[in-house]
C-alpha cells in the first residue's frame, strides 16, 4: 500500500500537471483542486498507515533514465548560459558535467534500494501536498489576475503541481544520484518560475538564482566525489552507518551545497531576486517547501555530525544567519523581500537545531520546519492578495490597510502572530529551541536575539497596516474572489487549530518522525499540556493565550454600545494625521560585513569538508 | 512558589501590586521631597476612573486595552505559578502586543510613535530576560520558576553577571527614566495610553501596577529558596529605579538599546559563560 502511494505521491503529479495542463478553460479549475485534494489525501493516508520505514527499489533501467536526464539538465544549463552569454553558468554547466561523469565513471552498483520512506519524509509530503496542493489552487485565481494566456496559465500552475511530485521525491531519496537529479530538478523548477515574466528584472534575477543553485549542485557532486572515491555506495543510508572522517567531508559538501538551495548568506541574494517572480511561487518554491531542503539536509546528516567540529560550523553558521537576515529585513520596505528575508532568517535558525542534533532540538527544527511553512505560505497568498486587488507592495503603499481589506491584515497579522506569539506552532518551537540550546550558551543567544528582532519586524509591519483607521473605524469584510478565501482561510484555520493542540501536535506529528533516528527527545502530553524535559507549559497558559487571541478578531468586529466616541488628542490642533513608523537603515558596511562573515562561515563549512575527507 | 500560595497571590495580584505602586509614587515623592500622595492612591484612582464616562476613540481600540490587561494577569500568574521561565516572557510579549496594536490603530501621532517605541524598548530589555531564564537553568537543571525556588544556594551569588544586566534593563521594562522613550510624558503624552480614558484607561493603569508585580517578582527569583533574601534584592532595585528615575534625564531609542544591549548582553553573556565553564 505504501509503495503504491509513494509512486502516486511521485509520478502522480506529473500525470495530473499534464491532465490540468491539456483540459479546457472550464474544467481547469476544478482539476487542480481535485489534483491537490487526490494528493493531500494519498500523503495523508501515507502517514497514517506507515509504521516502518519501507524500501522501494527502482528497476534497473531508471538508473539509465537518471543518467540520461541529468546529463539533459546540465546541457540545458549550458544552453541557457551559452544563449544569455553568462560565462558563469557556462563554466558551472560544464563543471557539473565533468564531475558527473567522473562519479558515474567510478560508480559501482550497490544493492541498496533508492527510495526510502521514513516517517519524517511522510511527514514532510503532508506539508508538500498540503501547502503546495493549497498554493496550486490558489494560482489559478492568481494567475487569472496576470497577463498571460490562458494557456500559458494553465502550463504555469501545471509546473507548479509537477514540482510537487519532485519535492515529495526528494524528500525520500535515499540514493544520492537521485536526490541530485531531484535537486537539479528544482533549480530548473526555480529558474522558469522566476522567469516566468520574462521582463529584464526577471532575467536577471533567473540567471541569478540559476548560477548560486548550481554552484549547490557543484558542492553535491563534489560530496557524490568523496564517498566515490572511497568506494562506499552512493546512499544517504550508507552514509549515515559509516562513522570515519571521509563521511563528515562528504556530508560538510553535501550540507553546504543544500545550504545555497535554502539561500542561507552570502547566498541570500537570489531568495530575494526571486520576488519578482509570481507570487505563488514566491509561497510554494521560496518560503514554504524547496528552501526547506537546506535544513532537511542537516537534519538529515544531524546525527552523523553530532559533535563534530562541524556540526559547530554549521551551527553558528545557522545561529548567524538568523540574527543577520532578521537584522536586514527591518531595513527593506516591500513585504515580499521583508517575508524573504525572515525566511531565510528563521531556516538559518532550522539549520542551527538541526546542526545542534540532540532529539530535542531537532523536534523543534522539525516542528520549525511544518508551522513556517503554514505560516510562510499565508503570509504570501496574503501578500499576493494585497498585490493583485489593492495594488499594494511596499510596506509604504498599506498604510491603514486594515480599514480597506480587514480580512487580508487579519490574515497577515495572524501569520505574524503564529511565527511570535504563544500558543503557536512556530513560537512553541522557538521555545523548544532555546531549551535545546541552552547547553551552549552562545548558541542560545543568537535565538533569544533574533527572535526578538523578527517580533520587531512583524509588528512594525503590522502596526503599519492597521495605522490609519481612526475614528470612523467600522469594518466591514471586504469581498475576496472566494479562491483566495477559501485556500488562505484553511491555511489560517489550520495554524489556529494546532496552536490549541500544540500538545498532541507535537506528540503526534513531531515526535514519531524524530523518534526513529534520534530516540530520546521526551516529548510528552497531558490532555493540551505539553510536557518537556526541562519545562512543562500546562493547558491553561495554551488556552488562556489562545483565548485572548481569539477574542481580538471578535473584538474588530463587535461595536460597543453606550461608550462615547471621541477624537484623536491633537494638541488642539488641525492636523493631517499620516501613518508613520519606523525606518531602520542598515548602514551599506553593515550588510556587507553579513555577506562577508557568511561567506567565511561558507568557506570555513567547504574547507572543514575538504580537511576532513583528506584525515 | 505554585501551590495554595501560588494561586492565592496570582488571585490577589491586581491589589498587590496597586500597593506596590503606591509605594512607588510614595518613594518617589519622598526623593523629591514632596509629601505625595497616601498609599492608598491608586485604588482612589481606580474608583475615580470607573466613575468617569466611558468614552472610546473606537471599539476595538477599548477591547485591546482590556485585553492588554488580562494578558498582563495571564503573564504574571505563569510566573507565580511556578511555570516555565521562558514562557513567562513570551506570555508577556502576548500582553505587550495587544497595547502596540492598540496603539498604532487610532489616528494619533502619540500613539503610535509609543506603540513604535515600546516595540524598542522591548528590543532593549526582552534578551536580557532570556538570558536569565537560561541562566536560572543552568543553575537549576529546569526552566520552571518553582525549580528556582528550590535552589538552597541563592543564584544571585552565581548570576551576579545577569542580576547587574537586570538591573540595567529595568528602568526600559517599567518604562522609567532614563529608559522611559516609550511613554515619554512631556514629549508624546504617554505614547500608546494616550488615547484611553475612563474605564478603559483604568484596565491599562491595573495592567501598569501587574506589570510592577511581574518585574520585581522576577527579580524576588533571584533570591532562590532563601526567598527574604529575594525580597530584599527585590527592595534594593526598587530603591534603585526610583532613584535613578528622579536622577536621570531620558534618551532617545538609540541611545537606549546602544546602552541595554552593548552593556548588559555582554555582561550576562560572559556571566552565563562563567556558569557554564564551573
Amino acid at each position: 500500500m505504501i509503495e503504491n502511494l509513494t509512486l502516486f505521491l511521485i509520478l502522480g503529479p506529473a500525470l495530473l500537471a499534464l491532465v490540468v495542463y491539456g483540459a479546457p478553460r472550464r474544467l481547469y479549475g476544478p482539476l487542480v483542486v481535485l489534483s491537490s485534494a487526490l494528493l493531500f489525501s494519498a500523503a495523508l493516508l501515507a502517514w497514517l498507515l506507515h509504521a516502518q520505514s519501507v524500501a522501494i527499489a527502482l528497476p534497473a533501467w531508471t538508473h539509465a533514465a537518471i543518467v540520461l536526464l541529468d546529463f539533459a539538465l546540465i546541457g540545458y544549463f549550458l544552453w541557457v548560459g551559452v544563449r544569455q552569454n553568462h560565462r558563469l553558468i557556462v563554466l558551472l554547466a560544464l563543471l557539473q558535467g565533468a564531475l558527473l561523469g567522473w562519479v558515474l565513471y567510478a560508480l559501482s552498483a550497490a544493492p541498496l534500494a533508492e527510495i526510502v520512506v521514513d516517517k519524517l519524509g511522510a511527514t514532510l509530503w503532508l506539508l508538500v501536498t498540503g501547502v503546495g496542493g493549497l498554493i496550486a489552487w490558489y494560482a489559478v485565481g492568481y494567475m487569472r489576475h496576470e497577463s498571460d494566456s490562458p494557456r500559458r496559465q494553465q502550463a504555469f500552475v501545471a509546473i507548479l503541481i509537477a514540482f510537487l511530485g519532485v519535492m515529495n521525491a526528494l524528500f525520500v531519496a535515499d540514493s544520492i544520484e537521485l536526490f541530485f537529479l531531484l535537486f537539479e530538478l528544482t533549480t530548473l523548477s526555480s529558474f522558469i518560475l522566476i522567469g516566468w515574466r520574462r521582463d529584464a528584472a526577471s532575467r536577471l534575477s533567473s540567471l541569478q538564482a540559476l548560477w548560486m543553485n548550481q554552484l549547490g549542485g557543484v558542492l553535491l557532486l563534489l560530496g557524490m566525489g568523496v564517498i566515490i572515491w572511497q568506494g562506499a555506495p552512493l546512499f544517504f543510508s550508507a552514509l549515515l552507518e559509516s562513522q570515519s572522517g571521509w563521511a563528515l567531508g562528504a556530508a560538510a559538501f553535501l550540507i553546504a551545497g543544500a545550504l545555497i538551495k535554502g539561500a542561507q548568506m552570502p547566498f541570500d541574494r537570489w531568495l530575494l531576486g526571486a520576488m519578482v517572480a509570481p507570487t505563488p511561487v514566491s509561497a510554494i518554491l521560496h518560503s514554504s517547501t524547496m528552501v526547506k531542503i537546506a535544513p532537511f539536509m542537516v537534519l538529515k546528516l544531524g546525527v552523523l555530525l553530532h559533535g563534530t567540529p562541524l556540526a559547530v560550523a554549521v551551527a553558528y553558521f545557522g545561529g548567524f544567519v538568523f540574527v543577520a537576515g532578521a537584522f536586514v529585513a527591518l531595513a527593506r520596505n516591500h513585504l515580499k523581500e521583508i517575508l524573504a528575508y525572515s525566511t531565510i532568517s528563521l531556516l538559518g535558525l532550522m539549520v542551527m537545531l538541526s546542526a545542534v542534533a540532540t532529539p530535542l532540538a531537532l523536534s523543534a527544527a522539525l516542528t520549525l520546519i511544518l508551522f513556517h511553512g503554514v505560516a510562510k505560505a499565508m503570509l504570501f497568498m496574503e501578500a499576493g492578495v494585497l498585490e493583485k486587488l489593492h495594488h499594494a507592495k511596499s510596506v509604504d503603499e498599506m498604510g491603514g490597510m486594515l480599514s480597506r481589506a480587514p480580512m487580508s491584515v487579519f490574515l497577515v497579522l495572524l501569520g505574524f502572530a503564529s511565527i511570535t506569539l504563544p500558543p503557536f506552532g512556530a513560537l512553541v518551537g522557538k521555545w523548544v529551541a532555546i531549551e535545546a540550546s541552552a547547553q551552549s550558551a552562545f548558541l542560545f543567544l543568537f535565538v533569544a536575539l533574533g527572535s526578538v528582532v523578527i517580533a520587531l519586524l512583524y509588528f512594525k509591519v503590522a502596526g503599519y497596516m492597521l495605522g490609519k483607521p481612526g475614528s470612523q473605524m467600522g469594518l466591514t469584510i471586504e469581498r475576496i474572489p472566494r479562491v483566495f478565501s477559501v485556500t488562505t482561510l484553511l491555511l489560517g484555520v489550520t495554524l489556529a487549530l494546532s496552536a490549541i493542540l500544540i500538545a498532541p501536535t507535537l506528540v503526534y506529528l513531531i515526535v514519531p518522525a524524530i523518534e526513529p533516528f534520534a530516540p530520546g527527545s521526551e516529548i510528552a502530553h497531558k490532555g493540551l499540556t505539553l510536557m518537556l524535559p526541562s519545562g512543562d507549559l500546562p493547558f491553561w497558559q495554551i488556552v488562556g493565550a489562545w483565548l485572548l487571541l481569539l477574542l481580538l478578531p471578535l473584538a474588530g468586529l463587535k461595536r460597543m454600545r453606550r461608550v462615547d466616541r471621541v477624537r484623536e488628542y491633537s494638541g488642539g490642533e488641525r492636523i493631517e494625521m499620516q501613518p508613520v513608523t519606523f525606518y531602520f537603515p542598515t548602514p551599506r558596511w553593515i550588510v556587507r560585513a553579513m555577506a562577508i562573515i557568511g561567506a567565511i562561515f561558507f568557506g570555513l563549512i567547504v574547507l572543514l569538508g575538504g580537511v576532513l575527507w583528506v584525515a | 512558589m505554585g501551590g495554595v500560595v501560588g494561586w492565592l497571590l496570582i488571585l490577589l495580584a491586581p491589589l498587590i501590586g496597586g500597593v506596590l505602586y503606591g509605594m512607588e509614587r510614595k518613594l518617589k515623592a519622598r526623593m523629591q521631597r514632596r509629601a505625595g500622595p497616601p498609599l492608598m492612591q491608586p485604588f482612589y484612582d481606580f474608583f475615580k476612573l470607573i466613575d468617569k464616562r466611558p468614552m472610546v476613540v473606537h471599539s476595538l481600540h477599548g477591547y485591546l486595552g482590556i485585553l492588554h490587561f488580562l494578558g498582563m494577569w495571564l503573564a504574571l500568574a505563569v510566573l507565580l505559578s511556578g511555570g516555565d521561565l521562558l514562557m513567562v516572557i513570551f506570555m508577556h510579549l502576548l500582553a505587550n502586543s495587544f497595547l502596540i496594536v492598540a496603539a498604532f490603530s487610532v489616528r494619533s501621532v502619540y500613539s503610535q510613535l509609543g506603540g513604535m517605541r515600546q516595540l524598542l524598548a522591548i528590543l532593549a530589555y526582552e534578551p536580557i530576560f532570556l538570558l536569565a531564564g537560561v541562566g536560572f537553568y543552568f543553575l537549576s537543571g529546569s526552566f520552571e520558576a518553582k525549580a528556582v525556588f528550590e535552589l538552597s544556594s541563592a543564584p544571585l551569588w552565581a548570576m551576579w553577571g545577569i542580576v547587574i544586566a537586570i538591573i540595567i534593563v529595568m528602568p526600559a521594562k517599567l518604562k522609567k527614566s532614563p529608559f522611559d522613550m516609550a511613554e515619554a510624558h512631556q514629549e508624546i503624552i504617554g505614547g500608546a495610553e494616550i488615547e484611553y480614558s475612563g474605564l478603559f484607561y483604568e484596565a491599562l493603569y491595573t495592567a501598569r501596577w501587574l506589570e510592577y508585580l511581574f518585574a520585581y517578582a522576577f527579580i524576588v527569583l533571584f533570591g532562590g529558596a532563601n526567598w527574604l533574601l529575594g525580597l530584599a534584592l527585590a527592595a534594593v532595585v526598587f530603591l534603585l529605579v526610583t532613584l535613578v528615575d528622579n536622577a536621570t534625564t531620558r534618551l532617545n531609542w538609540q541611545q537606549t538599546v546602544a546602552i541595554t544591549l552593548g552593556l548588559s548582553l555582554p555582561l550576562g553573556a560572559i556571566n552565563l559563560l562563567l556558569i557554564g565553564i564551573q
